[in-house]
């Protein structure tokens, strides 16, 4: 027990030490705001799924309590999904705390598997779902639809289940891959795969094709001994018989799964320590076949001379090499893909309209260019220690922060290039009005996110690992981030506001009028950036190395 | 010209390194107290001091990473708080935290830096492939940093902070964790430079090396200079080691103020 109180209590030192820092008290505020905006973010979902709930067991009929299964077949799938999905797609495969250092103390191998469990179930992926599983039980509890015991037990059933089922996921992920470009290519995939599934259903509908419904059918039937369908007929079964049947079954799945995750700890923590920090696993010989492609963009910048465009050079291949870049270049062209062509063109959208190629490409345009927003306010973590090599280089700081803005605005360019292909290929090119209108609302929020952004780069640096997709900025970086991405989305939406009124004409002065003022900002920004690198050279380093 | 800048100029044509009254504190801590330091040029300097004496800081202020709180620091005659491009251009250094950005193979972290230093294209490469055959980083032209072994990251270390050509070359550290091979490889291409006029400024913990190598030392303790001069007048005759925990200090014996130990 001292050992896992002691342990228990690195740990919560390690949670609390990773806020400190001179801006110690607007950071823990931050937390504050950040935690409250997740609360309500996991709130509303559970609210809304209590409503339902509660909405169709009132009604008592047939129909709606089939209407309640469906729901809670769904409800309990995306806690599979969030559970098993999040931690690979975000590349967080030792799940926020890695054991490997206290294998050298005399510490059971049960006490460190306790110890990680416990960590994983502090995730976010565990404590997002946790709000609408309890909001339902209590729904299902208080009007009698299934007893309490039953409910509850359901809950704490499928917690277990997919607690341990992605504690074993992630281990057996981190141990069998060990090569750095597989583990990023995984992640990469798995978060692909999450957003396919999630569209699939909607593709297959609008389709109305058979095959596609009896391939629903068939995953339908063969996962319903699987654990999210078994937990949902525990709830709606129409005998106490059924309810048992299925609830054993679940029981037994929380053994089975608690035993693979014992066996997959064990197996990871027989030898070496695997998980390490900063994607050096084990040495991978040679870039990707993906890192040798991203190099034409960077070779051409890199062959002209100067400090600015060995900048850019590096950001380029930097962005192309971190898992967060692949993955968003792999994404916009399939998610503009999708919209094409799952949600179609002829769609009817609230004061739009139908949207139509025009609309979509200046929406899209606007959305790609937001999508960098991490990278421009927090321009300096991914270098890390590298960082340093700005202080010592004979270089102006100016130069540095233009170089890393240039180099994310060609990126973005070339995300734009591909959600414009993949959207001229299926659903027709947009008119040289809109592809105008479009550039300029991605040039716009740019130049706004590049403002904001030096300067969140220089006050809230946050280390980032290339290898993982997961944002773990500070709080304060996460509110200036959001901060950045309203300010760019608020100019442009207005200057495109004339637009949804039929004049398009006066949107696009009111984006070259917005486009100035970005730019204006902008340069104010690069200045005042300049000399707070200056100034907080020695901060941004410290930061950067943890001891912020 | 005043005799007085006459000479001036003539000591700034013989040092490398100068530093007046260099001071820093990190809150109540001085970490580096009242440094005055004279290192001439073409020297191989040794900077010795126990852990925690200030040697790391002492290198950061006069690379640029981290300002004094008070004093000043020139480098070859040149002010580094008034002209600090014009001094890093002719600085190379190897930090103790390696500044590396590893996510670039070694070809092209070692044309990344030359850019930013201003080397003409055209000898980029040239330069760049030398560099990596002498450290013997050839073999792996398109391996990421990321997954380069230790010592293999601190030959590109090194390969970065020379591929200028820096008059002054500042190596925190250098041999920790290199392997002896490499490390003997390390130690002549560092004789070789010095031979061609190059200032080596050297921490090291490993006493050894510092007097096989170091023409001038200087001892730091607890942020003060407590010895500076050429090797031989440092030692007195005896060796490195002794003449060095004369002046630090020598350890109580080990384990004396331990009751459980018995």
């Amino acid at each position: 027990m001292t050992r896992l109180l002691a342990l228990a209590g690195l740990r919560l030192r390690l949670v609390l030490r990773a806020s400190r820092g001179s801006s110690r008290v607007f950071n823990v505020l931050a937390f504050v705001a950040v935690a409250a905006a997740g609360l309500a973010a996991a709130c509303g979902p559970a609210a809304a799924f209590g409503t339902i709930t509660y909405m169709l067991i009132e009604a008592g009929t047939a129909e709606a309590l089939d209407k309640l299964a469906v729901l809670l077949r769904a409800l309990f799938v995306l806690v599979w999904v969030l559970a098993l999905g999040v931690p690979i797609a975000t590349g967080s495969l030792d799940q926020g705390f890695d054991v490997a250092p206290l294998r050298v103390f005399p510490i059971a191998r049960r006490t460190l598997w306790l110890l990680t469990l416990g960590a994983a179930w502090l995730s976010f992926e565990h404590l997002a779902y946790l709000p609408a599983l309890l909001v339902v039980a209590s729904v299902l509890s208080a009007t009698g639809a299934a007893p309490p015991a039953l409910a509850f037990g359901v809950i704490a059933g499928t917690a277990a289940c997919a607690l341990a089922a992605g504690h074993a996921l992630t281990l057996l992920v981190a141990g069998v891959l060990r090569r750095r470009g597989l583990r990023e290519a995984l992640g990469i995939g798995a978060l692909l795969l999450i957003i396919g599934a999630s569209l699939l259903p909607s593709i297959l509908d609008q389709g109305g094709s058979p095959g596609g419904t009896g391939l629903l059918t068939l995953v339908a039937g063969t996962a319903r001994w699987l654990p999210p369908l078994l937990a949902a007929d525990a709830l709606v079964a129409r005998s106490p018989a059924e309810a048992l049947a299925a609830a054993g079954g679940l029981v037994v799945w929380a053994v089975l799964l608690a035993g693979v995750s014992w066996a997959a700890f064990s197996f990871v923590h027989s030898g070496e320590p695997i998980v390490r920090r900063g994607g050096g696993w084990r040495r991978t010989g040679r870039p990707s076949p993906g890192a040798r492609a991203e190099g034409g963009l960077a070779r051409a910048v890199d062959r002209l001379p100067g400090p600015l465009r060995a900048t850019v050079g590096k950001e380029l291949r930097y962005l192309l090499r971190s898992a967060a870049g692949r993955f968003t270049l792999l994404m916009v062209p399939l998610f503009t893909a999708l919209i094409a062509r799952g949600f179609g063109t002829q769609a009817e959208i609230p004061f739009v309209g139908a949207p139509g190629a025009d609309t979509l490409f200046v929406g899209l345009a606007l959305y790609v260019g937001l999508l960098s927003s991490n990278w421009f306010h927090n321009a300096f973590g991914w270098d890390a220690g590298g960082a340093a090599l700005w202080r010592l280089a004979p270089v102006s700081p100016r130069t540095v922060l233009a170089g890393k803005n240039l180099a994310l605005w060609l990126y973005d360019g070339l995300l734009v290039a591909l959600a414009l292909l993949s959207l001229s290929l299926l659903a027709g090119p947009p008119s040289p009005l809109a592809l105008l209108t479009g550039l300029l609302a991605h040039a716009t929020a740019g130049l706004t996110l590049a403002a904001t952004g030096n300067l969140a780069s220089l006050l809230f640096p946050v280390p980032r690992d290339p290898s993982s997709l997961r944002n773990s900025g500070s709080f304060a970086g996460t509110l200036f981030g959001l901060a950045g991405t309203l300010a760019g989305s608020t100019l442009v939406g207005l200057a495109l506001l004339p637009a949804l009124f039929g004049r398009p004409g006066w949107s696009l002065a009111g984006l070259i009028a917005a486009l100035a003022v970005a730019g204006l900002g902008w340069t104010g920004s690069l200045g005042l950036a300049g000399q707070l690198f200056e100034r907080r050279g020695e901060r941004l380093l410290a930061g950067l190395a943890g001891r912020g | 010209m005043t005799p007085d800048e006459t000479h001036a100029a003539a000591g700034d044509a013989v040092r490398a390194i100068r530093t007046e009254g260099l001071t820093r504190r990190f809150g109540d801590l001085v970490a580096v107290d009242r440094l005055d330091l004279e290192v001439p040029r073409g020297c191989f300097f040794g900077f010795l001091g126990p852990n925690g004496a200030g040697k790391s800081t002492t290198i950061a202020m006069l690379t640029g990473l981290l300002r004094p709180s008070a004093g000043r620091a020139e480098i070859l005659g040149r002010d580094l708080a008034r002209e600090p491009l014009a001094v890093k251009r002719s600085l190379g250094v190897v930090p103790e935290q390696l500044a590396l950005f590893d996510r670039l193979t070694g070809p092209e972290y070692l044309a990344f830096v030359a850019r930013m230093y201003g080397v003409p294209r055209r000898e980029v490469r040239t330069r760049a492939a030398e560099l990596l055959a002498l450290m013997d980083l050839d073999g792996a032209p398109r391996k990421l940093i990321v997954d380069y072994s230790h010592g293999m990251k601190k030959k590109i270390a090194l390969a970065a902070a020379l591929i200028h050509r820096p008059e002054v070359l500042f190596l925190d550290e250098p041999f920790e964790g290199i392997d002896a091979v490499a490390s003997r490889e390390i130690k002549d291409l560092m004789l070789q430079l010095v031979a061609r006029g190059v200032t080596i400024f050297l921490t090291s913990h490993v006493l050894e090396i510092v007097e096989r190598l170091c023409t001038d030392v200087a001892i730091i303790a607890r942020g003060r200079l407590v010895a500076s001069g050429p090797m031989d007048e440092i030692r007195r005759g005896g060796g490195l080691e002794e003449a060095f925990l004369d002046l630090v200090g020598r350890p109580e014996t080990p384990g004396a103020g331990l009751s459980w130990l018995g």
